[in-house]
């Protein structure tokens, strides 16, 4: 995290030189213990990151594949002729508990096309569907199965 | 000549969206409710932050990217910030209406 | 000259779906619905056009700024579109006309 905390301080500055190294060095530090101190962030997140840093990177790839599959569906529906859609609300229940992960579970059905989280109240997401195909076996999708495998490995340490 | 033809593509993509903007501006005119106007705003939005980032390419000036981030910054707070507001203004008495939408739909 | 292709097909496929966007916010009728053709500009035309300007762009400052955008773009459009339809559920009183509302029990 610090080195991700370092590497925005010099994208921001726009070009490298020692004295804006220094002065990154120091401004990284201070926002990391700033984070440790206020932000419930600790070095043992950073630790459990890197654990799960291949599964992350799968996860952002099949994120993508998704977002892209969705999209197709969406902009079809957008030119078909008629308009036979049957916009729908799901209730379910997601068996998450960390609440990092519920955050990313409900952003990630949020970004793909389709499908938008209303509410999340505990386990309960509230979602709004399109489509009814769009939303069919929700709570068994790759996303949750996803989830569930990273918080197993960030909690057996 | 390659140049010349990136600034023909460049200038036709930032055409478009500029219409598309328009579009966009004319539905949060005739929006028949509040959260039309405001999805159209967020859309107008999104749109000018990529032609800003269009126009950084086009000119090599990095710092222009900043003024695009400062803006969707901006924009995020804005439409966050009206919501919540009008939810509390308007419909205070309706605050937990999706507890009560979760038990007609338990039936 | 294949570099300039490959950023043309990328800006024109993120312009088709942004225009995508914006045909299907008058085509359908109900704010939600429009929501959630508006959310694929947002996700996948913005991601479309800020890769055609990195391809263009090459590695540079602006390159860095421009994938700082896109991260920021793919956290906070999705929070947008959560409030404006948690906005516009609570709000509506009839939502069960528009759309069906399904409880999926499965402790």
């Amino acid at each position: 995290m610090y080195i991700l905390l370092f590497l925005l301080w010099v994208a921001l500055n726009g070009k490298f030189t020692f004295e804006i190294a220094m002065f990154g060095v120091v401004i990284s530090a201070f926002v990391y213990w700033f984070m440790c101190k206020f932000l419930e962030y600790s070095p043992k997140s950073d630790i459990r990151f890197l654990k799960n840093f291949f599964n992350i990177l799968t996860y952002i790839g099949v994120l993508f594949v998704e977002i892209v599959k969705s999209s197709f569906v969406v902009i079809k529906m957008v030119y078909s002729s008629k308009m036979d859609i049957q916009p729908q609300i799901v209730f379910f229940n997601a068996p998450i508990k960390n609440e990092f992960l519920r955050t990313i579970l409900a952003n990630s059905i949020t970004l793909t096309p389709g499908t938008m989280t209303v509410d999340v109240d505990e386990n309960f997401f509230c979602i709004h569907a399109l489509d009814y195909s769009l939303v069919e076996g929700i709570e068994d999708s790759v996303f949750v199965r996803m989830l569930m495998k990273m918080e197993e490995k960030g909690n057996d340490k | 000549m390659i140049n010349k033809l990136y600034s023909g593509l460049f200038l036709f993509i930032v055409c478009v969206m500029a219409i598309t903007a328009l579009a966009y501006l004319f539905r949060a005119i005739i929006g028949p409710k509040f959260s039309d106007r405001i999805l159209a705003i967020n859309s107008i939005q999104t749109i000018i932050i990529l032609i800003i980032c269009i126009l950084s390419v086009v000119q090599e000036e990095s710092y222009i990217v900043d003024i695009a981030l400062i803006y969707a910054m901006l924009g995020f707070v804005t439409v966050v910030i009206v919501c919540k507001a009008y939810l509390r203004s308007h419909h205070k008495d309706r605050a937990n209406d999706l507890a009560n939408l979760k038990e007609e739909a338990r039936k | 000259m294949i570099r300039f292709f490959i950023s043309a097909t990328s800006l024109i496929l993120g312009l088709i779906v942004i225009v995508t966007a914006m045909v299907g916010n008058f085509r359908f009728g109900y704010v939600l619905n429009r929501m959630q053709v508006s959310a694929t500009a947002d996700t996948l035309g913005a991601f479309f056009i800020i890769l055609g300007l990195l391809v263009a762009e090459g590695f540079s400052v602006i390159t860095l700024k421009l994938v700082i955008m896109i991260a920021f773009l793919w956290f906070a459009n999705p929070v947008c579109s959560h409030f404006l339809a948690r906005t516009e559920i609570i709000s509506n009183e009839k939502i069960m006309e528009e759309c069906e509302v399904v409880h999926n029990d499965n402790i």
